[in-house]
C-alpha cells in the first residue's frame, strides 16, 4: 500500500491550470499495483463480500432451479398471453442488453476519443458488460417454445432440415448481433487483462495461483515488443468494438421496429435504443463501483471524478432518452395512424399507466437533479439516482413491449398482462448470475486496469 | 376383431353392416403377441393402429365379461382389419343418423374415419339442418370419448358406489321389472327425460300395458312447455309453431332466441339468413324485445331490453294497437318511436310478418301474441302448425313424480336426465329420491342423480347404438351406430325391450319395428336401407292444421313497460336461462364447451350474474364482485357481470352450471376437481322456472377470476376510447351500412367490382400507377377535432362517409351528395372504408401465386348470427385442446375462430344504454403479404403458392414473434403442453389422465392433422387436410376439382352459410363472387396485408323513423 499520504485534494475541482489528477492519494506505479493486486491477494476479503457473494449464489440457485421447471413444464410457466406472446424474459433481454453497452462503450469508445478518466473504471465496465450479455443471451435462448431444438436459430446446416435459419427475420439478426457483441467484449476484456494477469501470476506465492494466472495471461512478458503488439491489437479491436456498441441496440431495436406493430414500427427506436443503453449502462456501473471502490479501498483509483463524470453522461444519454419519448408522441400525432396514435395515449392513460410513469419518473425527471453538482459528487445520492435510472429502463422496455402488445390492433384481443411468480424469480434470479459472476470477478481478477491506470498516473508522485 | 362392412350393401347404401368374424380377431391378437415392437412403437393416441389395438383388447375384454355371450347372435361393428375391395384405409366415411335434443330429433351426418366417429355435422339431406350444425351437435364427439365417461354399471352400498357388471346390473333391472308384476306395477315409476322416440314411446305403451298401475313421468328443464301450453289456450290444442322466416318482412322475437338454443334454432337461422340478404329485392327486418341479450338480438335492427314481467303490458299494448290498426302517435322518446315504428311496420306487412314468443313468458301471453299474429294474418301465411300429443308439462309431471316418490314409490327408474340436479328446487327431489327403497338412473354418464340412485347403469352413447326420433318437422329420424358400444353396454331402448321380456330383441330389430309404421307397412329392405342411408323417412312430417285462435281474455298487464325503474334499491328481477354454452348443464364436462366464450358476455368457464351497467352501477356491485342472489333462503354466489343492452332492474344467470358430478372437467366435489360456475337451479321454482319478479341480491366485497376471451365492456377509459374510435361504421374492422343506402349504391354502381382486384399484381405496382395518374376522389387528408374532445389528428374521410347517417332520411339528395370515384379499387367499396387515404402500395412486385388455385374465403356479416357453430366445428376438426380456466384468463385460448363482439357505446351513454352490439368472426386471413411469415427466424410458416399461410409445426421453435406480428392475433401458442402429446422434455406426473384414458380421449382425434405438442405456434390452415383430400381424391378420379367443392369445417357448420370457402381463381365459385361485392373488404386493408379472407360489409335494414346517428362517432 501506498505510505504517502498527500495531494487528497477534491479532483472535481476544475481548475483552468490544472489538469484533474485521476489518480488520487499519492499512489506510486507501486501503489497502484499493490492497491489493486491487493484485492486479490487478500486472504480473507471483507465481510460484506461473502453476504452478497452468498444472497447472489441463492439467487443464482433459484434461477437454476426456475430454468429446470421451465424446461420441464412449458414456457406457459411465464405470465406470456396471447395477445402479449413476448412477456418479462423480452423484457429482461433487452433490459440487460441495455446493461451491457456501457463497458465495451467506455473501453472502445472512450478509448478512441482519448479520454483518459476511463482507465479507472474501463475494467470493472467491461467485466459488467460481458457478465450483463450473458444474462441478456440467456433470456432469449430459454425463450423459445422448443428448447431443445435451439440450435435451429443458428445457420448450422443440419442433415434432416435440409435449410438455413430465415435471414429476413429481426431475430435472426438478433443472434448475431449480440453473439458478436459478446465474442468482441470478450475478447477485448481478456486482452485488456494480459498484462495484469502477468502482474498477478508474478506476484502469486501459492502454486495454484501460479499456475493458473500463469497459464491464462499466456506468457506475458512485459517486453517492448508485447506492448507494441497489445497496443496495435487494443486499438484494431476498440476499432472493431465501436460500430458494435452501435449495432447491438440498433438490432436489438429491429426486432420491435421492423414488426407492424403499433408502438414497435417506429423509426426512432435505433438510435433511441443506443442512447437508452448507454444511459442504463452507465447507471449500472456507478450502482457497482460505488460499493466496490468503498469495499475493496478503491477510491484513489475510481474517483468521485470518475463519477460524476459517468453522471454527466448520464444526464445527457437520459435527456436524449426524454426527447425520444416526446418525439414519438409527436410522431404519432403527426403521421396520423390512428392504432399508433392510440397505442401512444394508451401508454400514458390506458390499463398500464402506472408503467408509464415510473418510467418517465425514473428516466426523465430524477436524473434532471445531476443537473447539481452535489448530486453528482455525492456518492450514495448517485446510487440511489442511478438504480431509479434502472429500474426505469427496464419499465421502458415493460412499457414497449408489453403495452404495445397487450393493446394492438383489434381490441377483440386487447388482454391485460399478469406476471407469474416464476416471471419475478427469473428477474430477480438474473441479478443473482450478474451479482456473482461480478463478486467472482472483484475476488480473482484486478478490478481496475493496473497497466492502463499508471498511464494516466501523475508522473512525479513525489 | 371382426370386419366389416357392406360388401353387400349397394354402394352409396353404407352403413356399418353386421358380420361375425371371430378369427380375425384371433389373428389380430396373435399379430399383436407376435410383433410386440410393433404395438410398443405406437404410443402415440391419435394413430389408427393404436386404436386398433385399443379395440381389440376392448373387445377382448367384453368378451371375457360375458356380456358378449349375453347377446346372441354376437354383432359387433368394428373397425376395417383387411381392407374391403372399395375401401381404402384412412378414407372418410359419413352416415346420417340423429340424436334427441330435449325432445326433438337433431337429423345429423357423422365423419367416420377407419370405424371411429370423429366430426359431426348437419343430416345435409333433411330439411331441418340442410348440413348446417350447432355447437352442441358438434360436441357429442368429445362426450363419446370422454374419459369420465361411466364404464361400468355401479350401485350404491353403504351411502358410497361400487362398481358392478353390466350382467349384474341387467340382472337387477329384469328382476325390479319382473318383481312389479305382483302389484300390476302399482310401486314403479318412469321418469324420462323428454325424448322424442317413437320406438321408446312402443316400448312405454308395452309396459304401461303389461303394468296398469304404472306411472311414466317426463321431465326436461328446457323444453318449449310454455310454447304448447300458449297454444293450447289460444287454439285449444297442443301444436308445435313453424317460421317461415324466409317470407318475413317483419320478424319480433319477444324474449324468444330463435337461433340458439339447439332443435329447431338452426333451421331458424338458415331461413332468417335467406330473408336477411342484402342482394336480394327486399331484406327482413327484426326487432327484438328481451331482457338478457340473445343471439337474436345481436342480429335485430331494433333491440328494445325489458324486464320479464313488463313483456305483458308491452304485448298487452301491441294487440290494443294491431287491433285498432293504426300506428300510434311518434313519441318523443326512444320506447314510443320504437313502438311507433314496429306496429308500423306490422300493419304494413301482414301475413308477412312473424312475432315470437319465446319459452320464458307465460302461456297468457303466448296465447295473446297467437292473437296478433291471427290478426297481422300471419297464422297459416308464415306461420303453419303440426299438431303436437297433449301431454302435461313437465313441471307437472315431475312435481307428480315426487308426490308419488315420497309416498308409495317402490322403484323408481330414471332414463337419462339429470333431476337430482335441474328440477326445480322447491320440489327437493333429492331427498324424495331417497324415500324411494329402489332407485334407477339410465344414463351415459353418471351424474348428480346417479350419485343418489341405488342402481346405475352406462347405457351406449346415441353414436354407438340404434335409435329413433321424431325432428321438429315431424319427420321420422333413424339413428344408427357408428362404433360398438366402447364399453359393451346396451341401449335404454334395448335395456326396457329386455326388461319387458323381449330378450332377444336387439336395438336394429326394435327400431325396425317402428320404422315399419314410419314407412307405411312398406317391409322391404330396398325401403329400410334407404331410410338408414338418408337418417330419416322422407315425406313423413305431417301436415300442417289449419287453427283459429280464439278470443282470449285480455291480458294481465303488471307493470307498465315504458316505465322502467332505471335504477334504484330493492329486489331485482331474476331471469333464469338455458345456458348457451351448456344447455340445461348436459355438457358439464365437455371441455369444448365449457371453453366456449359466450357469444356476447365471452366469458368461459363459469356463469355470472349478469346486470345492466346503470343497474350494477346504482347498487355499487363492479364487474368481478361476488353477489349472492338468494331465493326462499337457498341462495348461490355469482361474480357479476356488467353487460350493456340488459334490462335495467334484473339479474340473467345462466342454468347448468355449478355441477357437482360432472367429471374432471366441469368440477366433481368427489374427485376434488372445482366446480365450474354456480348452480341457478337452486334459484329455480315450480312457479317461476324461467323467471321471477323478485330476487334479493347484496354484493359482497370478494372478488372472483372470471375467464373472459375478450375484455368486457367495463374497460379503463382510454380502452373505451379505443373502441369506440376502431368501430365506426366505415371501421378497417367491422363496416356496416343500412339497407336502403345499399340498394342505392348497388342501382348507381352495380354490386360487383373489377375482377382486376383479386389480382395480386393489381393491388401492388400496377395500382401504384394508376393510382399516381387519379387519386382517390374524397380522400383529402385534413386534421380534425374528435372522440371526447381530445386533440387528435385524424383523416377527413371521403364525403359520403360523412353523409352515411343522414343519407337514409333524404334519399333524393344522396346521389349527388355521394362523392364515388370509379368502381375501382378501394373507392369502389361499399361502404368506403375511412383509414385509407391513400392506395396501398408496395416496394416490390408481390408474390406469385398459382393461377390455377387460389384459396380464399368470404365471411358475409350480414348472414352470421354469432351462433359459435364455427368455433366448435374447428375445434373437433383440428384436434385444438382445451385449455382450462386459469389458462383462458391468462388469454391463452386455443380457439383458431373466434367471433369477436363489441359493444360500441357514444361518448354520452357511459352505461352503453344504447351501445351498439358489433360482431365478427375472426380466424387466419391468409394474408398474400403475411406478416408472419418474414419475422420468423426459422421459416415455420411460409407461403404455399396457392395463397395458403402455412405453419409447419416441427419447424417450428416457438419464438412466438409472428404471434406479436400478426395484427389479427389468430395464432395461438402451446404455451404448455396442452395436448398432452409426447415432448422431449414433461414433469413425469403430469396430467390427471391415466395413459389408458389419454388413449380412449385420443381415439377423437382427427388423424388428417398433427396433434401439436408445447411450443408449438399454431393457427387457422383453411383445413388444409381438406384441400388436399380433395386435390387427391379428384385428381384419382382425372377430373378438376368443382368451384365449391372443398369446404371448410366452420363453413359445413354454418347454419346461415355466412363462411364461404373456395378457389378465387375459379370463375364460377361463390367464394370469388363474394369477394367481388362491393361490400367485399379487407380486415385492416391499409396495412397491405392483402388478406385472402375477405369480410362483406353487414347491411343493417333499420326502420326508416327510427334512424338516427349511430352511437360510433362521425364526424
Amino acid at each position: 500500500m501506498a505510505t504517502i499520504v498527500h495531494d487528497q485534494r477534491d479532483n472535481t475541482y476544475e481548475d483552468p491550470t490544472h489538469r484533474a489528477p485521476l489518480v488520487l492519494g499519492g499512489l506510486n506505479y507501486g501503489g497502484i499495483t499493490d492497491t489493486v493486486a491487493g484485492v486479490v491477494e487478500t486472504r480473507k476479503p471483507p465481510f460484506a463480500w461473502y453476504v452478497a457473494f452468498g444472497i447472489s449464489l441463492a439467487l443464482l440457485a433459484m434461477l437454476g432451479a426456475l430454468i429446470v421447471h421451465l424446461f420441464m413444464k412449458g414456457v406457459g410457466v411465464w405470465g406470456n398471453s396471447n395477445p402479449t406472446f413476448w412477456g418479462w424474459p423480452i423484457v429482461n433481454f433487452v433490459f440487460w442488453v441495455g446493461i451491457g453497452h456501457a463497458g465495451t462503450l467506455i473501453s472502445a469508445i472512450l478509448f478512441l476519443f482519448r479520454q483518459n478518466w476511463r482507465t479507472g473504471i474501463n475494467r470493472a465496465a467491461e467485466a459488467m458488460t460481458i457478465f450483463a450479455v450473458i444474462c441478456a443471451g440467456m433470456f432469449p435462448g430459454i425463450h423459445i417454445g422448443r428448447i431443445w431444438v435451439f440450435y435451429w436459430l443458428f445457420p448450422i446446416p443440419t442433415e434432416h432440415l435440409a435449410m438455413w435459419p430465415q435471414f429476413r427475420s429481426p431475430l435472426l439478426w438478433d443472434v448475431f448481433a449480440v453473439s458478436t457483441y459478446f465474442t468482441v467484449s470478450l475478447l477485448f476484456w481478456y486482452m485488456g487483462l494480459l498484462p495484469d494477469l502477468a502482474t498477478l501470476r508474478d506476484r502469486a506465492t501459492g502454486k495454484w495461483r501460479k499456475m493458473i494466472y500463469g497459464i491464462f495471461s499466456l506468457g506475458w512478458s512485459g517486453s517492448a515488443r508485447a506492448w507494441h503488439r497489445y497496443e496495435i491489437a487494443y486499438m484494431i479491436l476498440a476499432a472493431l468494438s465501436t460500430p458494435l456498441v452501435l449495432s447491438v441496440h440498433t438490432i436489438v431495436s429491429f426486432d420491435f421496429a421492423v414488426s407492424q406493430l403499433p408502438g414497435w414500427h417506429t423509426t426512432i427506436f435505433p438510435p433511441y435504443f443506443v442512447a437508452g443503453a448507454i444511459f442504463s449502462g452507465f447507471a449500472m456501473v456507478v450502482t457497482l463501483l460505488v460499493p466496490a471502490r468503498e469495499l475493496f479501498g478503491l477510491k484513489n483509483l475510481i474517483t468521485v471524478r470518475h463519477l460524476e463524470n459517468m453522471n454527466k453522461i448520464i444526464m445527457a444519454t437520459g435527456l436524449m432518452v426524454g426527447t425520444a419519448y416526446a418525439i414519438e408522441f409527436f410522431i404519432a400525432y403527426y403521421g396520423q395512424v390512428e392504432v399508433e396514435q392510440f397505442a401512444f395515449l394508451n401508454r400514458a392513460r390506458g390499463h398500464f399507466a402506472w408503467a408509464y410513469w415510473i418510467m418517465i419518473t425514473c428516466n426523465v425527471l430524477i436524473p434532471q437533479l445531476f443537473w447539481f453538482k452535489f448530486f453528482r459528487t455525492n456518492v450514495w445520492l448517485m446510487v440511489v439516482i442511478c438504480i431509479c435510472v434502472n429500474i426505469g429502463m427496464w419499465f421502458e422496455r415493460f412499457v414497449i413491449c408489453v403495452t404495445s402488445l397487450n393493446r394492438d390492433f383489434l381490441p377483440s384481443s386487447w388482454g391485460y398482462f399478469h406476471p407469474t411468480w416464476v416471471d419475478i424469480g427469473m428477474l430477480v434470479g438474473s441479478f443473482g448470475l450478474f451479482g456473482t459472476l461480478f463478486l467472482l470477478f472483484c475476488r480473482f481478477l484486478p478490478a481496475v486496469a493496473i497497466a492502463e491506470v499508471k498511464l494516466v498516473a501523475p508522473t512525479e508522485a513525489h | 376383431m371382426s370386419s366389416l362392412n357392406t360388401t353387400s350393401a349397394p354402394k352409396e347404401l353404407q352403413w356399418p353392416a353386421y358380420e361375425p368374424n371371430a378369427e380375425i380377431r384371433e389373428l389380430y391378437v396373435a399379430l399383436e403377441r407376435d410383433y410386440p415392437e410393433v404395438a410398443a412403437e405406437l404410443t402415440d393416441g391419435v394413430s389408427r393402429r393404436r386404436w386398433l389395438q385399443l379395440m381389440g383388447a376392448s373387445l377382448a375384454l367384453s368378451g371375457v365379461a360375458g356380456v358378449a355371450g349375453c347377446r346372441q347372435p354376437v354383432q359387433r361393428i368394428a373397425p376395417v382389419v383387411f381392407r374391403p375391395q372399395d375401401r381404402g384405409t384412412g378414407e372418410e366415411v359419413r352416415y346420417a343418423t340423429m340424436f334427441d335434443f330435449d325432445g326433438v330429433a337433431v337429423p345429423l351426418l357423422v365423419k367416420t374415419i377407419d370405424g371411429r366417429p370423429l366430426k359431426i355435422d348437419g343430416n345435409p339431406d333433411h330439411p331441418d339442418s340442410l348440413g348446417s350444425s350447432d355447437t352442441f351437435s358438434q360436441a357429442r364427439i368429445l362426450d363419446m370419448y370422454d374419459p369420465d365417461r361411466s364404464q361400468t354399471p355401479s350401485r350404491r352400498v353403504d351411502g358410497r358406489r361400487a362398481e358392478a357388471t353390466w350382467a349384474d346390473f341387467e340382472a337387477e333391472f329384469s328382476r325390479l321389472l319382473a318383481g312389479a308384476q305382483g302389484n300390476n306395477g302399482g310401486s314403479l315409476a318412469i321418469l324420462s327425460a323428454r325424448n322424442s322416440s317413437p320406438t321408446l314411446a312402443r316400448l312405454r305403451k308395452q309396459l304401461l300395458s303389461k303394468y296398469p298401475d304404472a306411472k311414466w313421468f317426463e321431465y326436461s328443464p328446457i323444453g318449449d312447455d310454455p310454447i304448447v301450453a300458449g297454444t293450447k289456450l289460444a287454439f285449444g290444442q297442443p301444436l308445435r309453431p313453424h317460421y317461415a322466416f324466409d317470407q318475413c318482412r317483419v320478424v319480433l322475437a319477444l324474449d324468444a332466441d330463435l337461433l340458439s338454443g339447439g332443435g329447431v334454432a338452426i333451421k331458424q337461422a338458415r331461413l332468417l339468413g335467406q330473408a336477411r340478404d342484402p342482394e336480394s329485392e327486399w331484406m327482413s327486418r327484426i326487432y327484438c324485445v328481451e331482457s338478457q341479450f340473445s343471439l337474436t338480438g345481436g342480429s335485430a335492427d331494433h333491440r328494445l331490453a325489458l324486464p320479464p314481467s313488463r313483456m305483458a303490458s308491452f304485448v298487452a299494448d301491441l294487440e290494443v294497437a294491431i287491433a285498432a290498426g293504426t300506428s300510434p302517435a311518434s313519441g318523443s322518446d326512444d320506447k314510443s318511436a320504437f313502438f311507433a315504428a314496429l306496429v308500423q311496420d306490422l300493419l304494413a306487412h301482414p301475413g308477412q310478418g312473424a312475432v315470437v314468443c319465446g319459452a320464458s313468458q307465460p302461456p297468457e301471453v303466448q296465447a295473446a301474441v297467437w292473437r296478433i299474429n291471427q290478426h297481422l294474418k300471419n297464422l297459416g301465411a308464415t306461420i303453419t302448425f303440426t299438431p303436437l300429443e297433449d301431454r302435461a308439462p313437465g313441471v307437472e309431471q315431475i312435481a307428480a313424480a315426487c308426490e308419488a316418490a315420497s309416498s308409495y314409490l317402490k322403484t323408481l327408474i330414471i332414463l337419462d336426465g339429470n333431476p337430482a340436479f335441474d328440477a326445480p328446487a322447491d320440489l327437493k327431489f333429492a331427498e324424495v329420491l331417497s324415500k324411494v327403497p329402489t332407485t334407477v338412473h339410465l344414463a351415459v354418464t353418471a351424474n348428480e342423480t346417479s350419485h343418489l340412485c341405488s342402481w346405475f347403469g352406462n347405457v351406449a352413447h346415441p353414436l354407438e347404438c340404434w335409435g329413433d326420433g321424431i325432428a321438429y318437422d315431424g319427420s321420422y329420424c333413424i339413428a344408427q351406430p357408428m362404433i360398438a358400444p366402447l364399453f359393451g353396454s346396451l341401449s335404454t331402448i334395448e335395456l326396457l325391450a329386455r326388461g319387458l321380456g323381449e330378450t332377444n330383441r336387439t336395438g336394429l330389430e326394435l327400431v325396425q319395428q317402428t320404422a315399419a309404421d314410419a314407412l307405411h307397412g312398406d317391409n322391404s329392405v330396398i325401403a329400410w336401407q334407404e331410410a338408414v342411408h338418408r337418417g330419416f323417412v322422407a315425406n313423413s312430417a305431417p301436415a300442417p292444421v289449419a287453427v283459429n285462435a280464439a278470443a282470449g281474455e285480455p291480458l294481465v298487464r303488471g307493470a307498465d313497460w315504458k316505465s322502467v325503474a332505471d335504477s334504484g334499491e330493492g329486489d331485482l328481477e331474476l331471469l333464469l336461462l338455458p345456458s348457451r354454452q351448456l344447455h340445461d348443464g348436459r355438457f358439464g364436462n365437455c371441455g369444448w364447451l365449457l371453453e366456449l366464450p359466450d357469444f356476447v358476455t365471452k366469458q368461459t368457464w363459469g356463469n355470472a350474474a349478469i346486470l345492466s351497467p346503470r343497474t350494477a352501477r346504482s347498487r355499487g356491485i363492479r364487474q368481478g364482485h361476488l353477489v349472492r342472489l338468494e331465493v326462499d333462503g337457498r341462495q348461490i354466489e355469482l361474480p357479476a357481470h356488467l353487460q350493456p343492452g340488459h334490462a335495467n332492474g334484473t339479474v340473467t344467470v345462466w342454468l347448468g352450471f355449478g355441477r357437482t358430478h360432472a367429471g374432471r372437467v366441469g368440477g366433481s366435489v368427489d374427485q376434488g376437481v372445482p366446480l365450474v360456475g354456480a348452480n341457478a337451479y337452486l334459484l329455480r321454482q315450480r312457479d317461476g322456472m324461467y323467471s321471477r319478479g323478485k330476487v334479493s341480491l347484496t354484493s359482497t366485497s370478494a372478488k372472483e377470476k372470471m375467464a373472459f376471451t375478450q375484455d368486457p365492456f367495463e374497460l379503463d377509459k382510454m380502452g373505451r376510447i379505443g373502441i369506440r374510435r376502431r368501430l365506426g361504421d366505415n371501421s378497417s374492422l367491422i363496416r356496416s351500412g343500412t339497407f336502403t343506402d345499399y340498394r342505392q349504391y348497388i342501382a348507381d354502381h352495380g354490386n360487383s367490382v373489377s375482377p382486376a382486384t383479386l389480382d395480386t399484381e393489381h393491388t401492388s405496382t400496377g395500382q401504384l400507377e394508376k393510382d399516381e395518374q387519379a387519386p382517390p376522389a374524397g380522400g383529402t387528408p385534413a386534421l380534425g377535432r374528435r372522440g371526447n374532445g381530445t386533440a387528435l389528428p385524424v383523416i377527413q374521410v371521403s364525403h359520403r362517409a360523412n353523409q352515411e347517417p343522414e343519407s337514409h332520411t333524404d334519399q333524393p339528395g344522396h346521389a349527388e351528395s355521394s362523392g364515388h370515384a370509379e368502381p375501382n379499387g378501394h373507392d369502389s367499396q361499399w361502404p368506403q372504408g375511412h383509414a385509407l387515404h391513400f392506395p396501398n402500395q408496395s416496394l416490390t412486385p408481390g408474390p406469385k401465386y398459382s393461377d390455377v388455385n387460389k384459396w380464399g374465403m368470404s365471411i358475409d356479416l350480414t348472414k352470421c348470427v354469432g351462433c359459435n357453430a364455427c368455433v366448435i366445428a374447428c375445434q373437433a376438426e383440428n384436434n385444438i385442446p382445451v385449455v382450462g380456466k386459469e389458462e383462458v384468463w391468462r388469454g391463452r385460448e386455443m380457439h383458431w375462430m373466434r367471433i369477436d363482439a363489441y359493444f360500441v357505446e357514444s361518448e354520452d351513454d357511459p352505461d352503453g344504454e344504447h351501445a351498439e352490439f358489433k360482431f365478427q368472426p375472426v380466424a387466419c386471413m391468409h394474408c398474400e403479404n403475411a406478416p408472419c411469415e418474414t419475422v420468423c427466424p426459422v421459416a415455420a410458416t411460409v407461403h404455399s403458392d396457392e395463397g395458403l399461410n402455412d405453419m409447419v409445426y416441427n419447424r417450428c421453435i416457438g419464438t412466438r414473434y409472428c404471434g406479436n406480428n400478426c395484427p389479427y392475433k389468430v395464432r395461438r401458442f402451446n404455451y404448455l403442453n396442452y395436448s398432452e402429446a409426447i415432448t422431449f422434455l414433461k414433469y413425469p406426473t403430469e396430467g390427471v389422465y391415466t395413459e389408458q384414458e389419454k388413449k380412449l380421449r385420443g381415439l377423437g382425434m382427427n388423424p388428417q392433422v398433427t396433434v401439436r405438442s408445447r411450443g408449438v405456434m399454431e393457427k387457422c390452415t383453411y383445413c388444409v387436410q381438406r384441400i388436399q383430400n380433395t386435390k387427391i381424391r379428384a385428381r384419382n378420379e382425372h377430373r378438376p376439382i368443382g368451384p365449391n367443392e372443398i369446404t371448410t369445417a366452420c363453413q359445413d357448420a354454418c347454419p346461415t352459410r355466412a363462411i364461404v370457402f373456395g378457389n378465387l381463381a375459379d370463375t364460377h365459385s361463390d367464394v370469388r363472387k363474394n369477394s367481388l361485392s362491393v361490400r367485399a373488404y379487407q380486415l385492416l386493408d391499409y396495412l397491405n396485408n392483402l388478406p385472402r379472407t375477405r369480410f362483406l360489409a353487414r347491411v343493417r335494414n333499420p326502420h326508416p323513423s327510427l334512424v338516427h346517428a349511430a352511437p360510433a362517432e362521425h364526424h
